[in-house]
């Protein structure tokens, strides 16, 4: 077959390699895209977000997990929720899906360089965070204090928690995990607090000056973390918000995802709270 | 003196002249009367004196509903099928105005393949035109986003070629022309100024009257000559293919702002709002233009008589 | 592959939305090599209820003690319910009259005073009874959007949502706006479009077969119409041919 020359709205070809479930309805997705995909894909910066493709089903924006590995291969974790991630939960590996990017602007790391980093994390939110948080893992000397704090509705729905402690094992990252409700079992067994993000945050000490935030979680969340962060001390400039918007062609054509007048996915969807503010519709 | 005017009894050969340079369309009307742009089999079937035609010409480089992937054993592939030349002829300044601004946004990179294709083969030649009351461009303005502009005066028409294929087009038409003064050149637009972003949030009672009666049609974004927004589903084959479609889509749908488990225009006044900012106040990379280019259509086709531009005026008096 | 196991039946309806889906003559036979008609009586195809089913396709309203005892026991054995058809959507056609006359006058008029009457209530859409997955809308559907549903099933979803009215479409096609111009009684602004506006392109009025759209602005389409003349009665009686309850107070 002719090699399809690269235009902005045909995806690559890629493979499913492997699937491991998180939880009921969110799974984790490793895929190779092919040859052609690999360059752009390279350029990858945590934050930035892939157009995955289910054949028969669509696309759907999603942010990758962890920067591309050496051979290549993204991981991708997902929730079912709707049409095409029910039909990408129903393959299997070796299942061919379409990917194109990666697309948007991610987390400003050069900037960041040499700063305490505090990763916030509600939910589905710890996907796109998670591969900020390798980056930084692996550049570790690069950076000043790495801290996660992530909020889940359930203990059971608490994704990568296992590898999240074997991580603040090592030292050098330090983890508060928190649920809103534990149900009685398993109480203890978990090491997280009970409660909310917000709260979590309040009791927390640390050099606001020079920190960045880095916000990811179900839209409510942003509204009050970045109230809280600020009142602590965080410059809006260095509150940084991974945010959602409906995506259609993410290039910057079809109109869904815009907030005022930028567009989530050319000029996010990673945002400073401070290009947020006077936009009423961004949070 | 160069031979650039056409009199009014050679417009027929010249419209024959035209079609050596591809598939002739202009403005016609249709059976139950509306005003269209469609194929000139017949010079008679044209109605140079039209006021707008009910769809702009964006139909002709971004189709209502169009596929744009097929996916066929294990990869995506080009749905679009190509074009062949075509002239559109009789085009008033707004709707060339209207095409201009759809250049900006899918032939900025990354290129739209199916969009820059079809432009490529499109010979545009716009002609001058009398308002109406639903229009409100500025008189006397002209649009030089065209490869020919017609300026009709008493017994025929002044030409003037705004690119190499205009000129192309005066040559082939020589022997039809005679010499005359080259029309004055005017100034090009027409295009509304753009407007305050945080206007949307103003006080009007506009506002609230609006967000109450519109009906979410789709009427003035289908009508409109600068709305290019899109929507975009895939549909399986029995086969284990599929077809990617895109098809037009309007802020003012409940669908339009929703993600899992929200939506970010929950009510139809927020989506005037959004409406209101990307026709008035532009969006990345095109801030601080406006897109209205003022043709009327959407004021004329509303069933509610909805006109934004009201709102950019402070209110009346009489206002409840 | 797995066939797909499929159940297709009507409870009280025409019948119209299930010819449709047989008029697919195109599409028929590959689509026998996803799916199996398990349950089917009207194609005299198949005629077994008690299995799993992956799908269960049912056309018509609510009417009868039998259309609900075969209602639960299609959802309580099938994946995905499916309404199919605006009976089963909204009570269409057979529950036009629900709200000016009762029941038993209905059936008086049908099967004369004096017989018998056959036990039955207003007939009511599916979802007052039971859940439903998936809908396609319409009287009759349209043949695209019903196999659309068929083969995003096979595939192991359900096809993508569009919600727009009839005008979008209408408005595209270059027809012409006959609620505007020539002031006729068009629900096109409130009704689900997908049809391609089939009717306002041949001159007649949209007549609302489709059901409401999302988020309809009932109460501005019954201030348009009564601008143009017509008499709330008419109206109301034209936008109940195909839903029997409209709440003409809503805008949003
Ligand atoms: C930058 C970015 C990064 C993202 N990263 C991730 C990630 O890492 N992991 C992840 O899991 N997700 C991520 N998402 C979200 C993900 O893109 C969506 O969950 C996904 O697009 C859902 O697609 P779907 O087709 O499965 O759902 P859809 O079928 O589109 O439905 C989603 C929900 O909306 C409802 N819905 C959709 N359309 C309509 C309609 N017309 N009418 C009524 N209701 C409707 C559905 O009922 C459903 O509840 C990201 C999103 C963005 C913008
Ligand atoms: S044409 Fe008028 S009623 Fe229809 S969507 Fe536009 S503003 Fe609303
Ligand atoms: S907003 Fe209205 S007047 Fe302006 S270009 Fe669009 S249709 Fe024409
Ligand atoms: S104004 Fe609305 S309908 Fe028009 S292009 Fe912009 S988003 Fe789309
Ligand atoms: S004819 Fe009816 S459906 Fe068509 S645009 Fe007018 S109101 Fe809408
Ligand atoms: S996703 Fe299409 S404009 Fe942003």
């Amino acid at each position: 077959m002719k090699k399809a020359q690269h235009t902005p709205h045909i995806p690559f070809a890629a493979r499913l390699l492997e699937r491991r479930d998180l939880s009921e309805d969110t799974t984790l997705f490793r895929i190779a895209p092919e040859e052609g995909a690999l360059a752009e894909l390279s350029s990858f910066v945590p934050g930035q977000f892939v157009q995955l493709s289910v054949p028969g089903a669509g696309e759907i924006p999603i942010s990758p997990a962890d920067l591309p590995a050496p051979d290549g291969t993204l991981e991708l974790c997902v929730r079912r929720v709707g049409h095409v991630t029910e039909l990408l939960h129903k393959q299997q590996t070796g299942a061919r899906l379409g990917i194109r990017g990666p697309f948007g602007s991610g987390f400003p790391l050069r900037e960041m360089a040499g700063r305490p980093v505090l990763l916030l994390a509600g939910g589905l939110g710890i996907a796109p965070l998670r591969s900020l948080l390798m980056h930084l893992l692996r550049q570790r000397s690069s950076y000043g204090e790495v801290t996660l704090m992530y909020g889940a509705k359930q203990p059971r729905l608490m994704l990568f928690r296992e590898e999240l402690t074997a991580l603040a094992a090592t030292g050098g990252l330090r983890l508060y995990l928190t649920v809103d409700f534990a149900p009685e079992t398993s109480e203890g067994e978990y090491s997280c607090a009970i409660g909310l993000l917000p709260d979590l945050l309040k009791g927390f000490r640390f050099d606001a000056v020079n920190t960045y935030a880095a916000v990811c979680g179900p839209p409510p969340l942003y509204r009050c973390l970045v109230t809280d962060l600020e009142r602590a001390g965080v410059a809006a400039e260095r509150i940084l918000l991974s945010l959602e918007r409906r995506m259609r062609c993410g290039i910057g054509r079809c109109c869904h995802c815009a907030l005022g007048q930028k567009l989530c996915c050319v000029d996010g969807p990673v945002f400073r709270a401070s290009e947020l503010k006077g936009i009423p519709e961004a949070l | 003196m160069e031979k650039t005017f056409l009199k009014t009894s050679r417009l027929n050969q010249f419209l024959e002249t035209l079609r050596l340079f591809g598939e002739l369309h202009g403005p016609t009307v249709s059976e139950s009367g509306v005003h269209r742009f469609s194929q000139l089999h017949d010079p008679a079937e044209l109605q140079l004196d039209y006021r707008r035609t009910q769809i702009p010409p964006k139909k002709y480089l971004l189709p209502f509903r169009e596929e744009i992937l097929h996916y066929a054993s294990g990869s995506y592939s080009e749905g679009y099928a190509g074009a062949g030349d075509l002239v559109l002829f009789g085009v008033h300044s707004c709707d060339l105005e209207g095409i201009a601004y759809l250049d900006r946004v899918f032939l900025a990179e990354p290129v739209d393949t199916g969009y820059a294709t079809r432009r490529s083969r499109l010979t545009l030649i716009g002609i001058s035109c009398e308002p109406d009351d639903f229009c409100f461009c500025t008189e006397g303005m002209e649009s030089s986003s065209c490869d020919l502009f017609l300026d009709a005066v008493a017994d025929g028409f002044r030409l003037s070629s705004h690119s190499a294929r205009g000129t192309a087009l005066l040559t082939a038409a020589e022997q039809l022309l005679e010499e005359g003064p080259p029309p004055a050149p005017r100034p090009s637009g027409p295009r509304l100024l753009p407007q305050d972003p945080q206007l949307r949030f103003s006080e009007h009672p506009l506002w609230r009257r609006f967000a109450s009666t519109c009906v979410s049609c789709g009427a003035c974004s289908v009508c409109c000559p600068t709305c290019y927004c899109f929507d975009v589903r895939e549909y399986p084959s029995l086969s284990g293919g599929g077809t990617r479609i895109r098809e037009w889509d309007n802020c003012l749908f409940a669908s339009h702002g929703e993600v899992a488990g929200a939506n970010f225009r929950p009510d139809r006044l927020d989506r005037l709002r959004y409406r209101f900012l990307h026709k008035y106040c532009g969006f990345t990379p095109l801030q601080g233009i406006t897109s209205c280019v003022g043709c009327g259509r959407c004021k004329e086709v509303c069933p509610v008589g909805i006109d934004l531009r009201e709102l950019t005026a402070p209110p009346e008096r009489e206002e409840r | 592959m797995r066939r797909m196991k499929l159940a297709i039946t009507g409870l009280t309806a025409c019948s119209g939305c299930q010819l449709t889906l047989l008029n697919c003559e195109d599409e028929l036979p590959e689509l026998l090599g996803h799916c199996e008609l398990v349950y089917f009586p009207l194609a005299e195809s198949g005629n077994v209820l008690d299995v799993q089913f992956d799908a269960a396709i049912v056309e018509g309203a609510v009417s009868t003690p039998k259309d609900l005892e075969l209602l639960f026991k299609l959802r309580n054995a099938s994946t995905h319910l499916v309404a199919y058809g605006t009976c089963a959507l909204f009570g269409g056609v057979a529950a036009m009259n629900n709200r000016v006359s009762t029941r038993r006058e209905l059936l008086r008029s049908v099967f004369g005073a004096g017989e018998k009457l056959p036990e039955s209530f207003p007939p009511v859409p599916l979802a007052n009874f039971v859940s439903v997955d998936a809908a396609v809308t319409g009287c009759p559907p349209e043949k695209q959007e019903i196999m659309e549903l068929v083969v995003a099933l096979a595939a192991g979803t359900l096809p993508p949502a569009r919600s727009y009215p009839v005008c979008t479409e209408c408005r595209s096609h270059e027809n012409l706006c006959l609620l505007l111009e020539k002031r006729e009684l068009c629900l096109g602004p409130v009704v689900q479009g997908g049809c391609n506006a089939r009717c306002p392109a041949t001159g007649i009025v949209c007549e609302g077969c489709r059901g409401p759209v999302r988020e309809a602005n009932v109460a501005q389409e019954l201030e348009l119409l009564l601008e143009r003349g017509f008499g709330r009665d008419e109206i109301e009686r034209r936008m109940s041919r195909f839903k029997p309850e409209w709440d003409y107070g809503k805008r949003s």
